[in-house]
């Protein structure tokens, strides 16, 4: 057994850390700084300046173009970007699509779609769940006819993350209405320019635009932009979620949400003292900080037996999930805590007009609120913190199904 | 980073695995605490002959070298089966106080211990001091070559069998150490039994005149040596707390597979399903703590080490404490019974979260770090 970072990988993380000091342009940096939306473009030029350092796809074997790291370097690298803060690259993009392609795709597909997907030349978003399916993933109704060589497809998706923003989607139809539930899925991957689609925005508690609808009427889709099997897309998902799951501790951005706390916490007054001095606020920090620094070594051990670009995903990393969320949710908690009133303002209300600005010392209230709103959906998202327990109990601790 | 067992640990593992489940089956290990009084001798002289009480030493003094992390391994298996006998304290405690005293007579001391011919008791504890780890208001005089010590100290963990204390007294120097014969006149005991059935005793000194050949190391330096032993003997505690948690949590699990109700077994409850996830997560997460204060236990930054000791305790102790009171919850009435095995692991835990300092404390350590670094 060995319990601690190698010193190449303490060098390794000192090289990501100068390189984001180095090349995260300053105003992503005030931006993700003070938790705010970032624009297309500046996501797509981050992400670009990773590529050309071979950094964009942390997950990716060399073989797909990818650096090939371990996994304790994949969780340095994602750690020092959210600690940092910086943008991670696109998880839809280089953790969810580019997996599935480099795992599950034809050749041609590899050589075509996964330089883009680095490049974010393609934006993609995830196009799985529906009004009737959201827990109950294999639940889903939208469905795929074959007409030759293409399937026509009709139905409603929901919960795109950035589908405004997206080029393609990929998505899980229903190809075969008389298997049985799992078994007539496909995994399909549609053109959002074609026609017959349409994407609706949903405006969220936190105010933004980040998620959307999308309806499909009679929309086309090539038969050679399935990928794998027809009727084994539910495999092809399995993956994805698994992959989703292992990648969502996210501990360095509750670091993060706790030292803006703590920043906040020794500016503001609290009676005839700071907050910083209050017993119980530094209790709750040290509690979470505790769980944290065990979720670290978690992930780590999880990571440690899955082995290297596993294709079957440890049912274990369920636990990433469900605690990292929950001291993310507990992290945004504490801030908001600390800023107290001072959150309660309306986004835009009390901001200056310019967001390039940076923002007077009373200002940054207005963007706490949103991250504790919309860090409710992380208990939802990728599998709910309910059904991750049910992969626990079930296929980890072995209870009756 | 790599977690798993070399192939020796693993064979160290099996062959403690089998002794415990043996020698501390329900029945034994009842007998144990009724009729031995929580400590059996034989027990402790089998762990010298099988070589545990070598694990983790130096080499020089007849150990098997190796560190905490092979220790681990024992007390957790020692947890897992209940074991009584308190290795933390008289075994890994009293050899670090030993190994870090700067005495002469260290190296033969140790070999004594390891050879189990001299058994510990380390009488450091206070009533005031609640954790804090060089809390001691017993006092230490010196009288013309030797000293004379004045105090009281609480929950001496095996100390009705111990043949020799490790003594911690304060004098105008600072924190020392003595090693005091049981025979010694003048030292009283008061012997009682802790609620998992371990034997302890208070002592008292009143007065009490020792010989210059008592002083450990050198007078008024003990300090280090102390916080090194209570930071070792923390994360063994760990690590016992890991195996009973984990093996109480195993337990909970078979009994929610067989015992039925409402014609299916309530294991087939998603209430009970999500509640044993729970108890998954906190085992995963004491365990992460575990290792993670192996890896700092022994470090020579105090500070560091004390912040990493504190970040496992409080991760173990509040692990322990949810895993425990659910395991009884989820096991209905037989949990509450004297005569199934779960409510064991309840007052073992139990016990156990309190020594060395509870989690409430240890996260008291954590948050003042977070200050003082401020």
């Amino acid at each position: 057994m060995d319990l601690r970072f190698t010193d190449e990988e303490n060098a390794f993380r000192e090289e990501v850390r100068s390189f984001i000091r180095e090349n995260l342009p300053k105003p992503v940096h005030a931006k993700m700084l003070e938790h705010r939306a970032l624009s297309k473009d500046e996501v797509v030029s981050w992400q670009r300046i990773l590529n050309a350092r071979g950094w964009a796809t942390p997950s990716w074997p060399a073989a797909w173009g990818g650096p090939g790291w371990t996994a304790v370097q994949r969780y340095i690298f994602l750690d020092e970007l959210h600690q940092f803060p910086a943008p991670e690259p696109v998880s839809f993009n280089v953790s969810m699509i580019g997996p599935v392609i480099g795992t599950f795709g034809s050749d041609e597909q590899k050589a075509r779609l996964l330089p883009r997907i680095a490049n974010l030349d393609d934006w993609w978003c995830q196009g799985f769940s529906e009004p009737g399916a959201g827990s109950d993933l294999a639940a889903l109704s939208t469905s795929a006819i074959r007409h030759g060589d293409h399937y026509v497809v009709n139905g409603t998706k929901m919960w795109q993350g950035m589908g405004h923003r997206a080029d393609w989607m990929f998505t899980l139809v229903r190809t075969d209405p008389a298997a049985k539930k799992q078994a007539g899925i496909s995994f399909l991957l549609i053109d959002m320019k074609s026609p017959g689609l349409s994407v609706q925005p949903i405006i969220t508690i936190d105010g933004r635009h980040e998620v959307n609808s999308v309806f499909l009427d009679n929309v086309r889709v090539p038969v050679a932009q399935r990928v794998y099997l027809e009727n084994k897309g539910w495999d092809v998902a399995k993956f994805l979620l698994g992959n989703e799951r292992t990648g969502i501790a996210r501990i360095g951005m509750s670091k993060y949400l706790i030292r803006r706390a703590k920043q906040i916490a020794a500016q503001v007054q609290d009676g005839d003292r700071t907050l910083a001095e209050d017993a119980g606020f530094r209790r709750r920090c040290a509690e979470i900080e505790v769980e944290l620094k065990a979720l670290e070594i978690t992930q780590m051990r999880v990571l440690a037996a899955m082995g290297e670009h596993a294709e079957k995903p440890d049912p274990r990393s369920s636990i990433l999930k469900i605690k990292g969320v929950e001291l993310r949710q507990a992290a945004s908690e504490l801030l908001l805590r600390a800023a107290g009133p001072l959150a309660l303002a309306a986004e835009g209300e009390y901001d200056p007009p310019n967001p390039e600005d940076a923002p007077a010392d009373t200002e940054w209230g207005s963007t706490i609120a949103p991250v504790y709103f919309i860090l409710r959906a992380a208990s939802i998202y990728g599998g709910a913190t309910e059904v991750q327990k049910n992969i626990l109990a079930q296929a980890v601790l072995g209870l009756p199904k | 980073m790599d977690f798993a067992l070399t192939e020796e640990q693993s064979m160290l593992r099996d062959s403690l695995r089998r002794y415990v489940e043996k020698e501390y089956a329900f029945e034994a290990r009842r007998q144990l605490i009724e009729q031995a009084g929580g400590f059996r001798r034989a027990h402790w002289n089998a762990y010298a002959e099988m070589g545990w009480l070598g694990i983790g030493l130096p080499e020089a003094s007849g150990g098997f070298g190796g560190d905490l992390s092979d220790s681990a391994i024992l007390l957790e298996e020692f947890g897992r089966g209940l074991v009584v006998e308190p290795y933390a304290a008289s075994h890994i405690q009293a050899s670090r106080l030993l190994l870090h005293s700067g005495d002469a007579r260290a190296a033969e001391l140790i070999e004594a211990l390891i050879a189990g011919s001299t058994l510990y008791a380390v009488a450091h504890n206070e009533p005031g001091a609640r954790g804090r780890s060089l809390w001691v208001e017993t006092r230490a005089a010196a009288t013309g070559g030797g000293s004379r010590i004045s105090g009281t100290k609480t929950q001496v963990l095996a100390a009705p069998s111990a043949d020799r204390f490790l003594v911690s007294a304060r004098s105008e120097q600072g924190l020392s150490l003595f090693l005091i014969d049981r025979d010694t006149p003048g030292m009283s005991l008061r012997e009682y039994r802790l609620v998992d059935g371990s034997q302890a005793a208070d002592l008292s000194f009143d007065q009490l005149l020792l010989p210059e050949s008592a002083l450990l190391g050198a007078a008024g330096k003990a300090d280090s040596a102390i916080d090194l032993a209570i930071s070792a003997a923390t994360i063994a505690c760990c690590a016992e707390m890991v195996g009973a948690m984990e093996q109480a949590l195993w337990i909970t699990r078979d009994y929610l597979r067989t015992r039925k109700q409402f014609g299916v077994a309530i294991g087939s409850f998603q209430a009970l399903q999500h509640r044993m996830a729970d108890m998954y997560i906190a085992l995963e997460q004491a365990r992460s703590m575990l290792y993670r204060g192996l890896a700092y236990a022994e470090d020579g930054d105090a500070i560091r080490r004390r912040g990493a000791v504190s970040a496992s305790k409080a991760q173990v102790g509040r692990s322990a404490q949810y895993i425990a009171a659910q395991a009884v919850q989820l096991h209905g009435g037989i949990g509450l019974t004297n005569e199934y095995c779960i409510g064991h692991y309840f007052k073992r835990l139990l016990v156990l979260e309190a020594a060395y300092g509870s989690s409430a404390y240890h996260v008291g350590v954590v948050a003042q770090q977070l200050r003082d670094a401020a």
